[in-house]
């Protein structure tokens, strides 16, 4: 905890500790508490994702920083990405989630998916998102 | 240990359909491990802290 620290971002902090990667990085922006972590993928590419709490949102985010996503793909109905990079973790509500856990578990199926996409793109057999029965027809591309 | 995906496209696809987010059944259960690795709940032991995937299509 620092002085900074509200009772949630406390809360978080020892959330993160017991239940995140051991690499994750914690830190400020425009003084909201972001958890950032690496996300290795069973095909290969990794993903660096942050997590945080936005009030404005009521819910936890889970916003990818690396890879770029291409912009077709960048729709919540084919790549369950938001343009601004928010990852489709709030089930009914599209962005926020509950809880922290929730976003990070959420963003790491959702990692697994697109990294399908990506290589089966790159293998010349395009596919939807293979996680998620709401993909848009005609969006594999 | 790895996941085998095709079982977790079928898995998570068949839970959707039934509208069923948060299956009690291990083998129909996704949960994330601390490294943020995907296991199936009968995959992994009582010891492991692991947080349960809610399986909710990934927009409304």
């Amino acid at each position: 905890m620092t002085l900074e620290d509200s009772p949630r971002d406390a809360r978080d902090r020892r959330i993160a500790k017991e239940r995140l990667p051991s690499s994750t990085r914690k830190g400020r922006v425009g003084g909201r508490l972001n958890f950032v972590f690496i996300k290795q993928t069973q095909m290969g590419i990794p993903f660096e994702i942050t997590l945080y709490y936005d009030p404005d949102e009521d819910g936890y985010l889970a916003q990818l920083i690396s890879p770029e996503i291409e912009r077709d793909w960048r729709n919540p109905h084919i790549g369950h990405i938001f343009e601004d990079g928010v990852i489709c973790v709030g089930g009914a509500k599209g962005r926020a989630s509950p809880d922290l856990l929730t976003a990070f578990s959420k963003s790491c199926v959702w990692a697994e998916g697109i990294a399908i996409m990506i290589a089966s793109r790159n293998a010349g057999r395009p596919t939807e998102f293979p996680f998620s029965d709401n993909n848009h027809p005609g969006e594999v591309g | 240990m790895s996941i085998d995906l095709n079982r977790l496209r079928e898995t998570i696809r068949q839970n959707q359909t039934a509208g069923d987010a948060t299956p009690t059944d291990p083998r129909r259960q996704v949960v994330v491990d601390k490294e943020g690795n995907v296991r199936f709940g009968d995959q992994v032991s009582g010891d492991q802290p692991v947080t349960q995937v809610p399986q909710e299509t990934f927009a409304s």
